[in-house]
């Protein structure tokens, strides 16, 4: 008896660290031939950040992604851009289910990806150029690595997107990329991470014919590196480049500019942070305390009166670079909303007030209820690109007042009172009077 | 003013009406005024009027304070009372505010309604009108005034909010 419940308190204690452990379960789908050792130091760096890395070739059958609504894995990354059909665990539909599910992926491609990446990268408003085309530039090409066709590009970092790539990242040494390239769609979810330099162009690559007919994709808008943020905060992350994340890439010398002493490449640090992003760990925004209340007394209420001053306090707090800062930004609103927004307010940060904690920051809105009763809610909808969405909705009621909520005495009125007052102590007196005589 | 103005002409056109104007004016000790030429008639005949116009509201004055019962001037002080708040409130109403406009239902109300109260009371105590009220006293009268005060008391105090 004492035996089974240490076993039980032993499971609950297995459980409860595990439910502390961030998601940390991998699996990497992989081209039959290619050489992941050629990947080590990604491996590695992934392993260092606490992942468990499960390996399966795109052949073999698939061990199930998910086990009823619970995830087996908790990211994909899919290394495997040649494979023309994957196993029923693989395909689109599944994949789309497993996105639904809150499940991340990294979906790396190459210049010979199959018809099958194509399609399923159409889904995301992302076009890859044809088959065999890299992206070219006669420019900024590394001079090291390059073979003589220019394709392997050295793409600065310094314009980057602010929550997917590091501020340290951006300031640091450029990237090394041969790859393919995208053009990338409208889709607002959709944004385009980092692209090719002006003078850059997709061709095939065989060194000898310049383009002649019109061109697919030139200049910045060959997409290199997309991300998208599905509804439910699933992030998916299209990189047309193997070698990006190779050793040889990572450890391989750049210049930054003429003259300088030759650095390593910013492929290490560029990975981490994009892989970061994708699984999780950077570019999320978290709600830490919402509250609204009468600011007369203070009081949060479910009902409030038509014309009540209210106070409305949200607290965000922000993961990047591993930590949760204080959320820093101008642009979020409230809506104060019954079908339509009645109200939409600029939420503004004050550092008057105390947060909840040090590592949010609060945002308010004063405003004064309107002068209509019924269900009421306050709304944030924020929704930036990069950081995770912020979908807050409280329900109040607006109510009229009672009968003896009214102001009762108006000083306005006070001649109607007098004026009253005056004619009772007339007709008082004139009784009296006339009593008398 | 129209009709002081026709009394004038007539006065300058006939020596008879000229001579009623004078008497009827008798606190003045101007002697009453000579056919003259017409050109000076005109000026002469206004000074007269007016003269005639005051005194005539003097002699109405004197003769209401003689001749008027003193329980007839207490109510007619009261109604002159009622007027001049009715119209103070009004006056407010329209330059000021109306809000709330139940408060002012009730001041003004308060006023028109007593003023009402009040002048029925005067008529039906009126000695002069005993033929035409000769059942009710005027006890029975001061008793009907003050019920009706006590109801219209009633509504205004709830009408002021």
């Amino acid at each position: 008896m004492l035996l089974a419940r240490l076993a039980f308190a032993a499971v609950l204690a297995a459980l409860a660290v595990a439910d502390y452990l961030p998601s940390s379960r991998i699996l990497v789908v992989s081209d039959d031939g290619l050489e992941l050792s050629r990947y080590a130091l990604f491996w590695s760096s992934l392993r260092e950040r606490g992942y468990d890395i499960a390996f399966k070739s795109s052949k073999d059958a698939q061990p199930p992604l998910r086990d009823h609504d619970t995830l087996v894995f908790d990211h994909l990354i899919l290394f495997a851009p040649s494979s023309k059909s994957f196993p029923p665990e693989l395909s689109p539909q599944s994949l789309y289910s497993y996105v639904k599910q809150g499940a991340n992926l990294l979906v790396v491609l190459s210049p010979d990806l199959s018809e099958f990446w194509r399609d399923f990268a159409r889904e995301f408003d992302i076009d890859f150029d044809d088959r065999g085309h890299l992206a070219i530039d006669h420019f900024t090409y590394s001079p090291e690595l390059d073979d003589g066709s220019h394709t392997t590009l050295l793409i600065p970092l310094a314009d980057a997107p602010t929550p997917f790539i590091s501020p340290a990242t951006r300031a640091g040494p450029p990237l090394l990329y041969r790859g393919t390239a995208h053009a990338v769609g409208r889709l607002p979810l959709l944004t385009n991470i980092l692209h090719a330099p002006s003078t850059a162009y997709s061709y095939e690559a065989n060194g000898e014919d310049a383009p002649t007919e019109d061109l697919y994709l030139s200049g910045s808008t060959t997409g290199l590196v997309s991300a998208l943020q599905a509804k439910n905060n699933a992030r998916i992350s299209f990189v047309g480049s193997l070698d990006l994340f190779s050793d040889a890439f990572a450890s391989a010398p750049v210049s930054t500019s003429a003259g300088s002493a030759s650095v390593r490449s910013g492929n290490t640090a560029f990975i981490a942070d994009l892989t970061r992003w994708t699984f999780g760990e950077s570019g999320l925004l978290r709600v830490e305390e919402i509250r609204h209340a009468r600011t007369s007394d203070g009081a949060t209420a479910d009902l409030y009166r038509v014309g009540d001053e209210l106070v409305y306090d949200i607290d965000v707090s922000a993961l990047q670079d591993g930590s949760w800062h204080p959320y820093l930004a101008d642009d979020l609103q409230l809506e104060f909303t019954m079908l339509d927004p009645h109200l939409r307010l600029p939420l503004t940060t004050s550092s008057a007030e105390p947060t909840s904690s040090t590592t949010a920051s609060r945002f308010s809105a004063r405003f004064h209820a309107p002068d209509r009763h019924g269900v009421f809610t306050f709304k944030v909808d924020y929704r930036r690109a990069g950081w995770s969405f912020i979908d807050e909705k409280t329900v109040v009621s607006i109510t009229p007042p009672r009968h003896d909520q009214y102001e009762r005495f108006i000083t306005g009125a006070l001649p109607y009172y007098g004026g009253a007052a005056s004619v009772s102590v007339a007709t008082i007196g004139f009784v009296v009077l006339w009593l008398l005589q | 003013m129209a009709p002081k103005r026709v009394v004038s002409r007539s006065t300058a056109d006939s020596p008879s009406a000229v001579a009623a104007a004078a008497s009827s004016s008798a606190s003045t000790s101007k002697p009453a005024p000579v056919i003259s030429p017409s050109a000076i008639a005109k000026k002469q005949s206004v000074v007269s009027t007016n003269a005639g116009f005051f005194s005539s509201l003097n002699g109405l004055w004197s003769s209401y304070l003689d001749t008027t019962p003193k329980n007839l001037k207490l109510l007619d002080s009261l109604q002159l009372f009622l007027m001049l708040t009715g119209i103070a409130q009004f006056v407010y109403c329209l330059t000021i505010t109306n809000y709330p406009f139940n408060a002012f239902l009730g001041g003004f109300s308060a006023t028109v309604g007593q003023f009402v109260l009040t002048a029925s009371l005067r008529s039906q105590v009126n000695p002069a009108n005993k033929e035409v009220f000769p059942t009710i006293s005027p006890e029975r009268a001061f008793a009907d005034f003050v019920f009706g005060s006590l109801i219209l008391h009633f509504f205004v105090y709830n009408y002021l909010g």
